[in-house]
């Protein structure tokens, strides 16, 4: 092909521009690692290269919130902890109380620590976090979560917040409970079921109360009916054949038949009485509604009769009877708090190695598909350099060639 | 052109209205996004402000002997007006405020002032107890138990007042991330997708489209000088042809002239010796 001038010297530029095009890029791309500088160096891959970007920011953020609720739960363990030790001390002092050997002033003694130790629970209960929210207070967690009021018709220690709990999501799939309220926690727990006497025909009726806890409370769990209050009175009757007959007021129904004689103690499903009576005397009762009351509650009230000195010896036993059983019902709740929190804890331990080595996967295959190969591209670059040296050395020789140059 | 629905390139839809009409040459100028930018202003600075707690919560009463706790609690409408929202921070006085179970699988839902607004029977499930009610749609909210509640048992709900510690929305905001809900086209058979994977997407067909584009340059490119090519090639200048010309032509004029001068050295010549 005939060559013009012009075109000797278009070309030689032209493959000039195209070097130092390539070598630039290239250089572009060992300077900032990346193979792809623009989507459409590899569309599919930057693509892919923008999802596995989300993917791993989201992990990112799941292991941020792994380490805020594991904060937090080892918070609420160690809160727990606590609260367990200072039952168990109070636990030995209320059993201790109730020896019976003691004098007032000993009495007055075990209920000076009693108080203490319901004002460290008390102040345990009303926890604050880190930025100063009522860890147990539910949902309105600028309020506090367990309010002391001696002059309360009822609980004078009692749940303010609500039932609100907030979760905190660990993977795409699982979010775990990270706080938990203080109702479930503290003050859902029963205090022991009794009964109480409302009319008598009987003379000499002393001291009847619950002697066997657990089959009284087998009965009063199946048969206490909290919509029908009759059905909640009962009736004993003596019978010609010596015998006690339990009758349910509101249904009719005869419950049990127990052996009695005049004067001496006899059980009825837990229940014991003493009584001197004829056949055909009666005792009305009914069963008491259940309570619920926070450990701390159940500490002030028991505290409060041991120091009171004009209490008689029935009543503190009684006392004795109502704070063991709710001290006892709210460290089981507080052994299920803690258990709950402990596998949570594990499933958040779990899912953070988990996320952390998907992390891990996640970062590789992003690595693969953006990132530059060195090795390739500084030798890439080394040839291209090669090429554009030699485009630049053998222009101004193919351009100096001319016939002018020989006339 | 009928009514409806009528697909432009982009994913854009635009309908005209059936009674208006439209002739040739008319032409709309669409700016869908003109000024989306510049109208973001900064609402809030108090991240109190934020709506991060459900507007409602529901909890089991202190009484309860059963284990029955509140699972969730959904919210579907807050507009006032048309749920049992007030605006005002609280709830309309006969929106269900309880649920009183008389059975463990018979409950009834009453309002604040404890009127009987519905009873349901017979339950197999405690999922959805207002909807299972029927009062759901009009208030907007409902909510779910899970555990077994006895007869007497009864549960709350108010509005969430001082609700700080709630972050049921955030969660439901963070969830939108897994959420499909970009429809990429307007074919209906197009499953939609998540905000990343559409944008993920829009990144690769831009992309795809740019290559094709730097494809079709380069081949433009050669094609271009292919063509220069043979245009120089055939009408363009070459210096050492026109040299090698020069040089032609100025030994033909060198020859031209030699025999000339020989013509007139032989006239001279003949001339010389006629004379």
């Amino acid at each position: 092909m005939r060559i013009s001038t012009s075109q000797i010297y278009d070309q030689n530029i032209r493959s000039i521009m195209n070097n130092q095009e390539d070598l630039v890029k290239t250089q572009q791309q060992l300077a900032t690692g990346k193979r792809i500088i623009t989507p459409s160096d590899d569309p599919v891959g930057a693509a892919k290269v923008l999802r596995l970007t989300e993917e791993i920011d989201e992990l990112e953020q799941f292991q941020r919130n792994n380490d805020l609720v594991t904060g937090s739960l080892e918070q609420q363990e160690a809160v727990l902890t606590n609260i367990t030790n200072s039952i168990n001390r109070a636990r030995t002092l209320v059993v201790q109380a109730g020896s019976g050997i003691l004098s007032d002033p000993d009495k007055r003694a075990i209920g000076a620590e009693l108080e203490q130790i319901k004002l460290e629970i008390f102040d345990l209960m009303n926890t604050q976090d880190a930025d100063g929210n009522y860890l147990y207070a539910g949902y309105q967690s600028a309020n506090q979560a367990f309010t002391y009021n001696p002059a309360a018709t009822g609980n004078a220690i009692s749940f303010s917040g609500d039932a609100g709990v907030s979760f905190i999501q660990l993977s795409n799939s699982s979010t775990i409970q990270s706080t938990s309220n203080g109702y479930e926690v503290f003050e859902n727990v029963l205090s022991r079921f009794k009964f109480s006497v409302t009319g008598d025909t009987v003379a000499n009726l002393s001291n009847p109360n619950v002697s066997e806890q657990g089959t009284f409370d087998t009965f009063f769990n199946k048969n206490y009916d909290p919509v029908t209050s009759a059905n909640n009175d009962y009736q004993i009757t003596f019978l010609a054949s010596g015998e006690a007959q339990l009758t349910n007021v509101g249904t009719g129904a005869v419950v049990d038949t127990v052996g009695f004689a005049s004067g001496q103690p006899f059980t009825i499903k837990g229940m014991q009485f003493t009584a001197t009576a004829v056949a055909g005397d009666t005792i009305d009762f009914s069963l008491d509604a259940p309570e619920k009351k926070s450990m701390a509650q159940t500490l002030h009230e028991v505290q409060e009769i041991l120091m009171d000195s004009t209490i008689d010896n029935n009543a503190l036993q009684e006392a004795i009877a109502d704070s063991l059983v709710g001290l006892d019902n709210g460290l089981e709740k507080i052994s299920l708090e803690r258990a709950s929190i402990g596998s949570r804890l594990n499933i958040a331990e779990s899912t953070y190695e988990s996320n952390l080595d998907m992390e891990i996967a996640a970062k590789s295959s992003r690595s693969a598909i953006q990132d530059v190969d060195y090795a390739e591209a500084s030798s890439e670059f080394a040839k291209q350099e090669t090429a554009l040296e030699a485009a630049l050395a053998s222009f101004p020789q193919v351009s100096n060639l001319s016939l002018f140059n020989y006339i | 052109m009928t009514t409806g629905f009528n697909e432009l390139p982009g994913g854009i839809e635009v309908e005209f209205s059936g009674t208006d009409t439209y002739a040739e040459g008319y032409q709309f100028l669409l700016q869908p996004t003109k000024n989306a930018a510049s109208s973001i202003t900064l609402a809030s600075n108090r991240p109190e402000d934020l709506a991060f707690a459900s507007p409602i919560r529901a909890q089991a009463d202190s009484t309860n002997l059963g284990s029955a706790n509140v699972s969730g609690v959904e919210v579907s409408n807050t507009t006032v007006g048309d749920s049992a929202f007030d605006g005002a921070g609280g709830l309309i006085s006969s929106a269900p405020a309880q649920i009183y179970f008389t059975s463990e699988d018979t409950y009834r839902v009453l309002n604040a002032s404890g009127t009987t607004l519905a009873t349901v029977t017979g339950t197999t499930n405690l999922d959805s107890l207002l909807t299972q009610a029927g009062l759901s749609a009009a208030n907007g909210y409902d909510f779910s138990l899970d555990g077994v509640p006895k007869a007497g048992d009864s549960f709350s709900i108010s509005y969430n007042t001082d609700g700080f510690n709630d972050n049921t929305n955030t969660l439901a905001l963070a969830s939108l991330q897994n959420e499909p809900l970009v429809q990429v086209s307007s074919e209906s058979s197009n499953t939609p997708r998540t905000f990343q994977d559409a944008y993920a997407s829009m990144v690769g067909r831009i992309g795809e489209d740019t290559a094709m584009a730097n494809v079709s340059l380069e081949s433009a490119e050669a094609m271009k000088v292919q063509s220069e090519n043979w245009f120089e090639s055939v009408s363009g200048v070459s210096l050492d042809e026109e040299a090698a010309n020069l040089i032609k032509y100025q030994q033909s004029y060198a020859a031209a002239a030699r025999i000339l001068s020989t013509a007139q050295e032989l006239f001279n010549t003949i001339l010389q010796s006629a004379r």
